[in-house]
């Protein structure tokens, strides 16, 4: 299952009419989340096509992506405040990991999720790795600003 | 037990990496290497084959139509992998190795990043020879 966190539900609650608080949940059940952001409709489809396939294959790794792994890209990108983005590219790492990339021209973020919610946020410049670092849980929310400089100010 | 590197490797050897999927290639459309992610197994281990030990015919019956690709030995070492024969882990496939790296304590994961990317970099795109 992927869920997403709170905050963000709020917000898409917010953007349209005023609702009651116990209609609330039925709305955001049955509102695509493409109206919000269209990136994140597709990278929430491409992430669900990954967990629903993937086994082990010997010679390659072990291709599964675990719920627990999935629930925390989730909520990585559930964490971006950015409406219109470039649609990421969700690929799999043996292993059991994910990794997220934004590219536009010659810049790219990417964030790889592996298992035991491990997290890593790269970004590259023609080709070169210009940062990387490990975010913790409680800090997911740094994504928006280095996705803020890749597509600068909207 | 734990997985070391084996000096009877030469570094000359080449060493192919099933690119399982097409994203694991670059440039996506017309690959000339392997992607960063092909070497980015979330548990340091990537599965890799000796080419001259290789049974190419027995992976394409695997993995058809899938594309290779290839690193020296040498250029795992001098990435940060070390490479090791594993022969028991890949359900009989002959000339499996491990191309592993150990992540230290230290901004492990990063550095481990950084140590794909330089590999795939080096690498290319190998075509066997298989006789139909």
């Amino acid at each position: 299952m992927i869920t997403m966190d709170r905050d963000t539900r709020l917000e898409k609650v917010q953007e349209g009419e005023a609702l009651f608080r116990d209609k609330a949940c039925t709305h955001l059940c049955v509102a695509p989340a493409s109206i919000t952001a269209p990136w994140l409709a597709a990278a929430v489809t491409s992430l669900w096509d990954i967990q629903k396939s993937g086994s082990v294959e010997a010679g390659v790794g072990d291709l599964r992506v675990s719920e627990e792994t999935a629930a925390c890209v989730g909520r990585v990108l559930g964490s971006i405040r950015i409406q219109w983005l470039p649609t990421p590219d969700v690929v799999r790492v043996s292993g059991g990991g994910v990794v997220l990339r934004w590219s536009l021209d010659k810049d790219e973020v990417e964030v790889a999720v592996l298992p035991e919610e491990k997290v890593l946020l790269t970004t590259l410049s023609a080709g070169e790795i210009a940062e990387s670092y490990e975010l913790p849980p409680t800090q997911y929310l740094r994504v928006n600003d280095v996705l803020n400089s890749l597509v600068g100010p909207s | 037990m734990p997985f070391t590197d084996d000096p009877s490797i030469a570094d000359d050897v080449m060493l192919v990496r099933v690119l399982r999927y097409a994203s694991w290639a670059y440039p996506k459309e017309q690959p000339t290497r392997p992607a960063s992610v092909a070497f980015f197994d979330s548990n340091g281990e990537n599965s890799c084959f000796i080419v001259n030990e290789a049974e190419f015919d027995k992976l394409a019956e695997k993995f058809p139509d899938v594309k290779y690709g290839a690193v020296a030995a040498g250029q795992a070492r001098a990435a940060g992998f070390y490479v090791s024969r594993d022969d028991d882990g890949a359900d009989g496939l002959a000339g499996h190795v491990i191309l592993g790296f150990n992540m230290p304590d230290i901004n492990g994961l990063a550095k481990y990043r950084k140590a794909a990317e330089r590999l795939a970099k080096g690498g290319s795109i190998y075509v066997p020879y298989l006789i139909k």
